[in-house]
């Protein structure tokens, strides 16, 4: 750990090297690729240093979670954490996690949730963000202006508001559909969202519009033909964080499923609201692996994702 | 003709948005507005039967709360900080891992996987690292000075309280800069690189055979046309910033600081009145308007700077 | 454009108005909430459900689901669901009170006084005096269970009566009306208090004498700390709650803490209170002591453990967190409890925790009676409450459990929760628990004073700590 970083110290003197060779270049060329191929060698290095420092730093809460998994209680307990575990590997936390969570249950109903939503929430911003994109009318920038306005608002003191507009008004919470929809609905509407994808509708050419115009191609086939597969990896990332945002949310859940009789317990809800014990009696390493295990499904999914962002799609329809 | 009919396509798309967004968005807004208007408002008062004047004096108290400027400060130091190192880093890693051959996959993927880190175990994470443990009898000393102390002093730097008792504001600052940043870091990398993949391939093909370096084509090339998604990270984040809660929450616990309250912001005044016994959400709610205010003013000038740079 | 602009933002404006208007004056707003009448003739005896809201861990909830089982055969039409979602009274009063805005609170739930405090802002905890007083308006209103027994529907009188060797403990009883108005809100469920836990061994090794009065924790502090020669890592004792620690010695010194009384709510700064957080952050700068929240919300019980500190001041309900590893009964030392250090031992002062249950009024009057008599059954059954506190060390709440052979037997198995449930039996039978009082606020006072020790205690300026908590306590809750 303390090498690399003062590896990664040297590497910071790089950028003037780089200009050295450029004035030599005039008086031996050999001598320069030589150089150059130095240079070029030394700053992969340093590349691939900064990238594995960041990545041990960002990586680092994700290998905490996974050895705290596996400490025995003594040990976590300890007032100096270990940062690997000493006093021998428990791995039945993984089953008592199984015993106080029905994971396969909550599992079914977060993904149940999750995809409903991240489908719904997925048209709604690309209809939107295509709005705002490609058509002129009238109120547009200002509609825009105040849409963004939204999410300054601190939106702390929205629960109150919206839980009595949903169980007072709507009556939601008395039935399981409606329980469904209470947990669905309300968070449809991501503004953050359709900014990000109207930003990147916006960086598509205009003569691909009017190509497909002269093709004779209608508004809303050229959406989902042309715009929507261009726009594939901000989709991918808005999915993951929708999907995330799934697997993450806690009050607003808690709140509906603990006022409805309806059994649809999500991930995070179960998670926080298992039996772990009372206050200072806690075993910290069953609530770890418990989060593990929450954690795995969205690992597999992610890695399959992975292939198509990395891959993104190809770009030639936007020649010229 | 034709541009009116377009009028009415425009309002069609977005109709499922602004249906919802005026249940679920706007309604709670104009709430706020009514709550934060209404003389000493409180929820279990008006259920209660209790009527209330109208009035400003909600904001007059938000403002005259003995550490409201403290608050104000600190939540404008951590956005300003914050935001340029965070897309600052996250678009040099992007741009990196776009640009390495060697098991870029592998990179790929590993900076991704935060993504899937329960929040939970990242707060956990940061307190063991800058925490100092057991102080000595008497105070002042300590057991052990914690791990980002002791890799500090390899470097011959001596160690410093950071989020313990008596650890100075700026300390704690730092502490959250870094966390913050880390936060934000695996979103703000997923974007840019998302927004990396929409540049045309080309244009790094003409630069290439043109022999321009890569210094240049970065500025030249790769930030222009990263730049609507740079704008978006950039005004979002401070948006985001000023909103700044529980991040502090995740690191010092209710008590909003290593003290007493030192690095509270203004939502965590939203906080400390929204609910519980003795909760004024009048009071809430007008420091969710003035913040409101404060970020609407900061956004406009972002927007006003991106109108002139950014390219689409 | 800007008057295109303008006239849009205008007609927005009017258009959230219309819709405001539209929406408060047909009930867009929150829930009312229905008053509780007594309908004639008290519970008919028809199929009601209602839900209890408890923050019980897993062991607990299973004595209370096994005393469900013996009320449902008493009253087998009230079916009751038993939510232990969370284990936290803050968050589940959170819970609650946005339920309430929607009429969708739970019938019976835990509860502290604070949170009574609260709720009845919207007037939604039905006040139970009627069910008790002498006189008052239901005392001739019987229920008849599903075994043909036919029992009053309030409490009796002897249930009642401070002088009763089988009814409520008087001070667990009295914590009900700790309110402005002085109705009663709510009743014990299951109470505990604070106790010192000290290394026996470790005492009668160094010939030290275990303290009953601060001036003697003072000297043992003193000895102790000689007898640690230097070593600056131990201490001689651990107080869990700051918060607890202030607040028992106002009651101790008998210096004002706060009131019931409007306008004189926050009373904790003076001269006396002054004076005693002096002396303490004297003893901190000795390194005789640390706490919760000057150690970064540690427990003291794994200072104590550790034998890193030789006393441990901290719940009763935290006995079994207090020992230390052994196996087969042996442990590395011997545990001993004793009382929290007073001002004048012969008035000893302990503070009451543990939970309390309300009932939430409802629009069906007889789930609210429902509710009623499940709070009666569970808080005097000799049984539940027997085993209740038998496996947490919680005090139960009428005397007469005292006196049954289990909890003798209990008594007598001299494990460390037993030993502990020892001292709690005689600070009851000494009537050493206090209350405080409960208003808009008085969450407030106890956030404040913690924080008020948390910072002088180590810094020493009192003054500013002080001025401080009360220029917070008057912001957020008038006076």
């Amino acid at each position: 750990m303390t090498d690399s970083i003062n590896e990664n110290e040297v590497k910071t003197e790089q950028p003037e090297e780089v200009k050295t060779p450029k004035m030599m270049a005039e008086r031996d060329v050999e001598a320069v690729s030589k150089k150059q191929l130095a240079i070029k060698i030394i700053s992969q290095i340093a590349l691939y240093l900064f990238l594995t420092v960041m990545a041990v730093i960002v990586l680092f809460p994700f290998y905490w979670m996974l050895m705290s998994s596996v400490k025995t209680k003594e040990e976590y307990d300890l007032t100096v954490p270990t940062f690997w575990p000493t006093m021998g590997l428990r791995f039945a936390t993984y089953i008592e996690a199984f015993n106080k969570i029905d994971f396969g249950r909550v599992f079914l109903n977060t993904v149940l949730v999750g995809v409903v939503s991240t489908i719904l929430s997925l048209i709604i911003t690309i209809l939107s963000a295509y709005a705002f994109a490609r058509f002129n009318f009238k109120g547009k920038n200002v509609l825009f202006a105040a849409m963004l306005a939204t999410m300054m608002i601190p939106g702390e003191l929205f629960t109150i508001t919206n839980y009595i507009t949903v169980v007072n008004n709507f009556k939601w919470a008395d039935s399981a559909v409606g329980t469904f929809s209470a947990l669905v609905i309300p968070f449809l509407v991501s503004i953050f969202y359709i900014y990000l994808l109207r930003q990147n509708f916006m960086q598509i050419p205009n003569e691909l519009y009017l190509a497909a115009k002269v093709d004779g191609t209608s508004d809303f086939k050229y959406l989902w033909k042309v715009m929507v597969p261009l726009a594939a990896p901000t989709l991918i990332s808005i999915t993951i964080l929708k999907m995330m945002g799934a697997w993450n949310t806690y009050i607003w859940p808690d709140l509906i499923l603990a006022t409805s009789e309806a059994p649809l317990e999500l991930m995070t809800v179960a998670l926080r609201n298992a039996p772990w014990g009372e206050v200072g009696a806690i075993d910290y390493p069953v609530q770890m692996a418990a989060v593990v295990i929450a954690t795995v499904p969205l690992l597999i999914v992610f890695l399959l994702f992975r292939k198509y962002i990395i891959r993104g799609v190809s770009r030639s329809g936007t020649k010229g | 003709m034709d541009k009116k009919r377009n009028q009415w396509t425009a309002w069609l798309y977005l109709l499922p948005a602004i249906v919802l967004l005026a249940i679920f968005t706007v309604w709670p807004i104009i709430n706020t507005i009514r709550m934060a208007m209404l003389e000493g408002y409180n929820l279990d008062d008006e259920m209660g039967g209790m009527a209330f004047s109208f009035g400003f004096s909600n904001f007059k108290k938000v403002i005259e709360y003995p550490t409201f400027t403290n608050r104000l400060g600190t939540t404008m130091l951590l956005t300003v900080l914050t935001v340029p190192i965070s897309t600052l880093l996250a678009l040099v890693i992007a741009v990196l891992l776009n640009s390495i051959k060697f098991v870029k996959k592998i990179f790929q993927t590993i900076f991704f996987l935060p993504y899937v880190t329960n929040s939970i175990a990242i707060g956990m994470v940061f307190a063991a690292m800058f925490a100092m443990l057991n102080p000595l009898a008497g105070g002042g000393e300590y057991v052990s000075i914690g791990l980002m102390n002791t890799i500090l002093q390899a470097f011959g730097i001596s160690p410093v309280n950071w989020i313990n008792l008596n650890a100075p504001y700026s300390a704690q600052i730092a502490v959250m800069t870094i966390y913050i940043v880390w936060n934000a870091l695996p979103f703000k990398i997923l974007i840019l690189l998302g927004g990396l993949q929409g540049v045309n391939k080309q244009y790094y093909e003409a630069a290439k055979v043109d022999g321009t370096s890569k210094w240049r084509t970065f500025w030249r090339i790769t930030v222009p046309m990263l730049s609507p998604m740079i704008a978006y990270v950039v005004i979002t984040g401070f948006i985001g910033g000023f909103k700044e809660y529980s991040s502090i929450l995740g690191v010092f616990g209710d008590s909003m600081g290593a003290n007493n309250h030192d690095v509270d912001t203004i939502v965590g005044f939203i906080y400390q009145n929204i609910a519980g016994n003795s909760s004024n959400q009048g009071r809430a709610s007008a420091a969710a308007l003035i913040l409101f205010a404060i970020i609407f003013a900061v956004t406009m000038v972002n927007m006003y700077v991106s109108k002139k740079k950014v390219h689409y | 454009m800007k008057k295109k602009f303008g006239s849009v933002i205008v007609s927005s404006v009017m258009a959230c108005a219309m819709a405001a208007s539209i929406c408060f004056s047909t009930g867009c707003g929150p829930a009312k909430i229905a008053d509780f009448e007594m309908p004639e003739g008290g519970y008919d005896g028809s199929k009601v459900s209602i839900t209890f809201a408890a923050t019980s861990g897993q062991t607990l909830r299973g004595k209370i689901e096994d005393a469900l089982v013996r009320f449902n055969e008493l009253y087998p039409n009230i079916t009751v669901t038993l939510d232990t979602s969370k284990q936290n009274y803050d968050e589940l009063n959170k819970r609650i009170g946005t339920q309430l805005t929607s009429n969708k609170q739970p019938n019976i739930a835990f509860c502290y006084s604070d949170h009574i405090a609260q709720y009845n802002r919207s007037g939604a905890v039905v006040a139970l005096d009627e069910f008790f007083l002498p006189g008052s308006k239901y005392e001739d209103i019987k229920v008849t269970n599903a075994k043909g027994e036919t029992e009053p529907l309030g409490l009796t009188l002897e249930q009642v009566d401070p002088e009763s060797e089988t009814g409520y403990i008087k001070e667990f009883f009295d914590e009900g009306s700790v309110y402005e108005d002085g109705h009663t809100y709510t009743l014990p469920f299951a109470k505990s208090t604070e106790v010192m836990y000290y290394n026996k061994t470790f005492f009668d090794t160094n010939n030290l004498t275990v303290p009953t009065t601060w001036d003697e924790m003072e000297t043992v502090c003193e000895q102790i700390i000689e007898i640690l020669d230097g070593d600056k890592t131990k201490y001689p004792f651990y107080y869990d709650s700051d918060a607890n620690w202030f607040i028992t010695m106002c009651q101790q010194l008998g210096s004002p803490y706060t009131s019931v009384e409007t306008g004189k709510h926050f009373l904790f700064d003076n001269k006396d209170n002054r004076d005693f957080v002096s002396t303490l952050h004297e003893w901190y700068k000795k390194g005789y002591f640390l706490t919760q929240a000057t150690n970064g919300d540690e427990y003291g019980s794994n200072y104590f453990k550790a034998q890193n500190c030789f006393m441990s001041i901290g719940s009763t309900g935290g006995a079994a967190y207090q020992q230390g590893s052994g196996t087969n009964g042996i442990f590395d030392f011997e545990v001993g409890v004793a009382r929290v250090p007073q001002k004048d031992p012969s008035n000893s002062k302990s503070i009451l925790q543990g939970p309390s249950v309300c009932i939430f009024k409802d629009n069906n009057p007889q789930k609210v009676i429902a509710s009623w008599l499940l709070v009666k059954f569970l808080t005097t059954d000799i049984e539940f409450q027997g085993n209740y506190s038998i496996v947490s060390g919680y005090i139960p709440v009428t005397k007469a459990v005292f006196n049954t052979q289990a909890y003798q037997t209990f008594l007598a198995s001299n494990t460390l929760i037993a030993r502990t449930a020892a001292e709690c039996k005689r600070l009851v039978d000494e009537g050493a628990f206090y209350t405080s009082p409960a208003f808009v606020g008085s969450s407030k006072a106890r956030e404040q004073v913690e924080l008020l020790m948390k910072t002088a205690l180590p810094s020493g300026d009192i003054n500013k700590a002080f001025t401080d908590a009360l220029t917070e306590c008057r912001y957020f809750a008038g006076n």
